[in-house]
């Protein structure tokens, strides 16, 4: 690949080892596939937002942050969201998935390193923020604040939509960390 | 390139350089916490939001509905003592919006918006409650007036109005 | 739709993009709606008529052809060019169809607004000349006098509009209905509380405010301004009402000028003529005709009012008003 060619990118890539840049290769396909057939799965007429979901991606994104890190994770993020998008999306779900997706994995960031909580928190907080992130988006986009009134219901589903992501990710995560620690990454 | 090395020199750096994390699988108190604080806090937009609503409901007695295009109202109805059901539509070069109203409130009938969300949002009767077409920008709410206004006017000649500044800018 | 429930009265209203600018059409009555809807018909059908950015419009035939040949029109746009003309020899010349080479010279048909020079001015300004225009009833057939001569409708075209549209509303079920072309108003009938319609005048210099109120019924109220539309090049405010006599902006001491009366097209002729004859002159020509209501804005705080508008007409806080029999 051409951009090789620049140092910085070079020695970003060189920190990571191959298995892991495969691994982050696999992890971002996942992520893409569950946010396909959870949209199909589900119509968004139930909660008036578009590219709102229950976030069965963020299965992908909880392991991703402890065994990857916080780059690559962030990187998982952006991708998948650009490529949701070019599969015919809808630009207001692209920018509002952006936003909520970004807080999302940011504010999962911030409470691993804490080193407090499991699983179950980081996804909660980062259900959480996601549903802030997009409703906040949509506040600023069409300058109406009385979407405030949507946050408590929406913030509560996505708790428990958090709490459940984080029980899909146990065993992924378990698989994932065996697989990798035999393949020495 | 080196990055295809895959020797244990780079990789044994690798883990003593970044301290790995691991993390807990199973739901313990301090997640607890975590998630009755979020839920508290959800609760304080809302609580603030009905707060306003009701201050500003008891200082007014009437209301009307209000549609807003990028912001800048284009339109607005009083709805207390209104006698019949008004219908009010904008068109956006070949799409359209279509309101209704009459005295209990105020609704999107049509639209023609792909998500289709500001229709099947419903009839708004409460101060506060909102419509929102994302896709065209607009958005239908009730607002709390004073319905005794002296100067109201039901047309302007010499002036194009609102919808003109944000068609034309 | 649901529409029952016993309201005999129902409301529809639409507002839509037409002639450049913005209408909006309102009834009340159980046709409401098939009668706003036939308003707004016969509107994008006299704007496919009339408009001269659209080649294949009438006028825009006229224009490119009449000056060489005769060009032939529909019944519609003969009458009405035959009234226009009339308009023009009323009003001194003040109001003249034939303005749209100058307009053209000025850029206001397009947007690339520039000032002429003298000479260009000289130049076109002998192609303004209403009675240049050659009607032919037998055949409508309208042909110019000179090649270098057209016409635009602009002045007339919304206030000739709202009389058709009304026309059409009152062969539906309606009790009254409000029409706004763009700022030009007309009302029919009154509303359902037994009030005429309350419409306002925009004050030129804060025009997002009133300088007054009329409560009328059955009329149009038309405003000219230099307000509404114009360009500023190197410090000097150039309107887009032309005087025909000089070829330039209208040099008037008015801010502007509401004709309030029965024919909506008249009171646009008249609206955009008294405003370049001028104080003096626009008073003079009410007291030769004293068939129309007239409001002459005169300054940030003056206004004038023909007398028979006592009574109905109030100004807003901080003007004065006087009226001139």
């Amino acid at each position: 690949m051409r951009l090789m060619q620049f140092p910085e990118v070079a020695e970003v890539f060189m920190k990571y080892s191959s298995a892991k840049l495969s691994l982050l290769g696999i992890l971002t396909a996942l992520s893409l596939t569950l946010s396909v057939l959870e949209s199909l799965i589900l119509p968004f007429s139930v909660i008036p937002i578009p590219g709102f979901r229950i976030g069965f991606a963020n299965i992908v994104i909880l392991v991703s942050v402890y065994l990857l890190g916080a780059l690559p994770s962030v990187a998982i993020v952006l991708v998948r969201t650009a490529a949701v998008f070019a599969f015919g999306g809808n630009l207001t779900a692209f920018l509002f998935s952006l936003t909520g997706g970004l807080c999302a994995v940011s504010v999962m960031l911030i409470l691993r390193n804490t080193r407090r909580f499991s699983f179950f928190g980081l996804s909660a907080g980062g259900a959480a923020a996601h549903a802030v992130g997009q409703i906040g988006a949509a506040m600023i986009i069409t300058g109406t604040w009385e979407l405030m009134g949507y946050l408590p219901v929406l913030v509560w589903i996505s708790i428990l939509a958090g709490l459940l992501t984080a029980t899909l990710a146990v065993p992924v995560y378990k698989a994932a960390d065996a697989t990798s620690r035999s393949r020495g990454i | 390139m080196e990055a295809m090395d895959l020797s244990g020199d780079k990789k044994t750096s690798d883990l003593q350089k970044k301290p790995r994390y691991s993390p807990g699988l199973a739901f313990c108190r301090s997640d607890l916490v975590l998630v009755l604080c979020i839920a508290v806090l959800a609760l304080f937009p809302y609580t603030v939001g009905k707060y306003l609503q009701a201050r500003a409901t008891s200082e007014q007695s009437g209301m009307a509905a209000v549609l807003t295009v990028d912001g800048k109202e284009v339109w607005r109805e009083e709805l207390t003592g209104l006698a019949s059901e008004t219908t009010y539509s904008v068109e956006f070069g070949t799409e359209e919006i279509v309101i209704c109203a009459d005295a209990s409130g105020a609704w999107v009938e049509a639209s023609d918006c792909p998500d289709q969300i500001c229709v099947h949002t419903g009839k708004l009767s409460k101060v506060g409650q909102a419509a929102v077409c994302i896709p065209f920008r607009v958005v239908l709410k009730i607002v709390a007036t004073n319905p005794s206004q002296p100067d109201e006017v039901d047309a302007v000649s010499g002036s194009c109005g609102g919808l003109y500044e944000i068609l034309f800018g | 739709m649901d529409r029952d429930g016993g309201t005999k009265e129902k409301t529809y209203s639409t507002e839509f993009f037409a002639m450049n600018t913005v209408m909006y059409i309102e009834a009340v009555g159980p046709e409401s709606e098939e009668a706003v809807l036939a308003g707004c018909d016969k509107i994008y059908a006299l704007d496919a008529m009339l408009s001269r950015t659209d080649p294949k419009s009438e006028i825009s035939q006229v224009n490119a052809g009449a000056g060489v040949s005769e060009v032939t029109v529909s019944e519609e746009t003969f009458r009405l060019l035959e009234n226009a003309v009339l308009l023009c020899e009323d009003t001194g010349g003040t109001f003249d169809i034939s303005i749209a080479p100058i307009m053209d010279l000025w850029g206001f048909s397009g947007s690339e607004y520039r000032v002429p020079a003298a000479e260009e001015i000289a130049a076109t300004i002998g192609f303004v000349d209403y009675s240049g225009l050659i009607l032919d009833s037998s055949n409508f057939g309208v042909s110019f006098s000179g090649d270098g001569m057209s016409v635009d409708l602009g002045a007339i075209a919304k206030g000739y509009a709202s009389d058709c549209v009304l026309e059409i509303m009152k062969g539906f079920d309606i009790e009254s209905a409000l029409i706004n072309l763009g700022g030009n108003v007309c009302v029919y009938g009154k509303k359902s509380n037994g009030e005429g319609f309350r419409v306002a005048i925009a004050d030129p210099t804060h025009p997002t405010t009133y300088a007054g109120i009329l409560e009328v019924s059955d009329l149009s109220i038309i405003t000219s301004g230099g307000y509404e539309r114009y360009f500023e090049k190197d410090g000097k405010k150039y309107i887009h009402i032309m005087d025909p006599y000089t070829g330039m902006p209208a040099d008037s001491d008015l801010l502007s000028v509401s004709i309030v009366g029965p024919n909506g097209m008249r009171c646009d002729a008249l609206s955009t003529a008294l405003f370049v004859m001028g104080k003096e002159a626009a008073i003079e020509y009410w007291r030769a005709h004293r068939d129309f209501g007239c409001i002459l804005v005169i300054s940030e705080t003056e206004v004038l009012a023909s007398r028979d508008l006592e009574g109905v007409f109030t100004v807003t806080d901080g003007k004065t008003l006087d009226f001139f029999d």
